[in-house]
């Protein structure tokens, strides 16, 4: 893998509210076609990163590279333009509440491609089967439960067959079955689409399962203290915090 | 540059009348479009063959290349044609493998409407009917809050109410006045003409006095209240409630008609009254410059002449009638909020309708003011 330039490089990032700095020069590479995992405690700044991922918000300092191109300094025209071969699955799916599941899988492709309708349908179809909801098309979003919602959410933003897939916290609000379901599903994505993606969680049993690489961040050093293999961090991490986080314990003061 | 079909698709048809489809290069998002109305262009004409499905030279597929696989495996079914998938190769096969394309079912996008006039005015009449129980409900709630609120109190959100008053009451202020002294202006600039040709010119400050005090005043301000707090009331409590958050205080054993809809509706109820005695004197004030800029009056002889022409009943009627608006404004606003179920477009809805339904009370009320007024001798 060492030949391979990083599909997202992360450079310097520092990113502050007000006050608060939340990230402080972060900076690491995810590799084309693997599974990267953000993890960290709650609060330690997982989602603020992943939405300067996505550009979402601009960074106060560092920047974010896609296939070696600065995206913070790009062309609107460009930036947009990259960020069509992003798909994200937000937290609660973010499922827009005046169309129906269908239409919101749809919708990618209606503002995006030159696709007929009888096409659109097909890949709508294909796309909600892969997630397993394809007799809830119909409904709206607010008759969907949960974890109906966060699949109809991943739907949508595989419609476009995205190069990089990013994920705020996917098996957060499911039962444990579901879960096991979406690990399966974005493993299944990852190894035959080989679409890159990067997960933000810290559900241990998923970080196990799915992860090829990941790093942790902490919020009192405010950036990574750990960078690997999950497997490995728990065998030999020294830092207490990715101790405690990857084998449950309390930490001891 | 139309698009190189023969790069990607050959049609072949067999002795026995089957029909061989050999798709090749990449069955992307931009390239799917003219393969299917070509495909489906040579099929039209042909029923009850065997089509075969050759994609060992296909170089890359995406979703709209499966997608494409499938409409062509339905299209045939449909005319009676049987498909038999062909050569192929690693890379559709490994594209593929997420797909079950025999299981894949038929899906709707959107819901079933039923166009009978019959269900439709059925439906109408249910809804009708709960939105009477609803209110009803809402009614007698807000007035069992109102009385425990008076037996205890202690209990009551006097801070809420002093901040909600600001908010709809002091920060309306400067609107209310601009409206009213641009609505004194016009109605007086307006009705100035007509009054100088019978040399009627002083009557203009009865005219501007009591039209303004009985009618214009309140109505102005119960609008704008209307439009700017019964609207955001509906719309931040229809919010709470598709976030859980009235159902999070009914579960605190917190009744919401206490703790949101009554401080809204007491301030509202408190603020009209005062912003409509503003309205009244901005709207006086734009009346009295226009007499003195067109119609040669003093400053002193529209006052003599307003003095006489309005009384203290002029003045309080209007000011109980905002007090009934202000309820009405508040109310409306409140039980749109609470009723909102599902998502943001539920919380357009109910702010939408909260204004609707907000500037319909407002006007069936005055006008049976008028009635009653009339009837009681007390116009």
């Amino acid at each position: 893998m060492d030949n391979l330039k990083p599909a997202i490089e992360v450079f310097d990032l520092s990113v502050s509210y007000r006050e608060t700095e939340v990230l402080k020069e972060v900076t690491f590479q995810v590799l084309p076609g693997e599974i990267f995992v953000v993890l960290g405690e709650s609060g330690c700044g997982k989602t603020t990163l992943l939405r300067h991922m996505i550009g979402l918000r601009e960074p106060q300092g560092g920047t974010v590279f896609f296939a070696g191109e600065n995206f913070y300094r790009m062309k609107w025209k460009k930036r947009e333009k990259l960020m069509k071969k992003f798909g994200v699955l937000f937290q609660s799916g973010a499922l827009l509440g005046s169309l129906t599941l269908g239409e919101n899988v749809a919708l990618p492709l209606v503002e995006n491609t030159k696709l007929s309708k009888k096409m659109i349908f097909e890949i709508v179809r294909l796309k909600l089967s892969l997630v397993g909801l394809e007799d809830k098309a119909h409904l709206y979003p607010a008759e969907l439960s949960g974890g109906m919602k966060k699949r109809g959410g991943l739907a949508r933003a595989m419609v476009l067959d995205p190069q990089i897939l990013f994920f705020d916290e996917p098996s957060a609000g499911l039962d444990p079955v579901t879960q096991v379901e979406l690990d399966e599903l974005i493993l299944n994505i990852n190894g035959n689409l080989g679409t890159t993606i990067v997960v933000v969680t810290h559900e241990l049993q998923s970080i196990f399962k799915i992860a090829g690489r990941c790093i942790m961040l902490d919020s009192e050093s405010k950036g990574i203290i750990a960078e690997g293999k999950p497997e490995e961090l728990r065998d030999t991490a020294e830092h207490p915090r990715v101790k405690a986080f990857f084998r449950r314990e309390k930490i001891n003061h | 540059m139309p698009f190189p079909i023969h790069e990607y698709l050959q049609i072949e048809q067999t002795e026995d009348g089957n029909v061989e489809l050999t798709l090749s290069g990449r069955l992307s998002f931009s390239t799917v479009e003219p393969l299917r109305n070509e495909i489906e262009k040579a099929l039209k004409k042909r029923r009850e063959v065997k089509v075969t499905v050759h994609l060992d030279q296909v170089e890359y597929i995406d979703s709209a290349g499966a997608a494409l696989l499938f409409h062509i495996k339905r299209y045939c079914r449909k005319r009676d044609c049987e498909t038999v998938r062909g050569r192929s190769n690693v890379t559709v096969e490994e594209a593929l493998k997420l797909f079950d394309l025999e299981k894949i079912p038929e899906i709707k996008l959107s819901p079933e409407k039923s166009g009978n006039i019959i269900v439709y005015s059925g439906k109408l009449f249910i809804k009708s009917a709960q939105e009477f129980i609803e209110l009803s409900l809402f009614i007698g709630r807000v007035f069992l809050a109102l009385m425990w609120s008076l037996r205890h109190p202690g209990r009551f959100r006097w801070g809420e109410i002093i901040y909600l008053s600001q908010r709809t009451g002091a920060e309306a202020l400067p609107i209310v006045g601009l409206l009213s002294l641009l609505i004194g202006l016009v109605s007086a600039f307006s009705s100035a003409v007509q009054l100088r040709q019978f040399g009627a010119n002083i009557y203009i400050a009865d005219l501007i006095g009591i039209g303004m005090t009985r009618e214009m005043g309140p109505l102005i301000t119960a609008i704008l209240i209307t439009g700017r707090s019964g609207s955001a009331f509906a719309a931040e409590i229809g919010t709470m409630k598709i976030s859980d958050e009235i159902d999070a205080l009914t579960v605190m054993g917190i009744d919401p008609h206490h703790y949101l809809a009554l401080p809204r509706i007491i301030a509202v109820m408190l603020m009209m009254p005062l912003l409509t005695l503003f309205s009244d004197l901005f709207g006086i004030a734009g009346g009295l410059f226009i007499s003195v800029a067109t119609l040669d009056l003093t400053p002193t002889a529209f006052m003599n002449q307003l003095g006489g022409a309005i009384g203290l009943w002029d003045v309080a009627s209007g000011l109980l009638k905002a007090f009934v608006f202000g309820i009405l404004v508040a109310g409306t606003g409140c039980f749109r909020g609470l009723q909102t179920y599902g998502g943001a477009l539920a919380v357009g809805k109910s702010t939408t309708s909260s204004v609707v339904s907000g500037i319909f009370l407002i006007v069936a009320a005055d006008s049976a003011f008028a009635i009653v007024f009339h009837y009681l001798g007390l116009m």
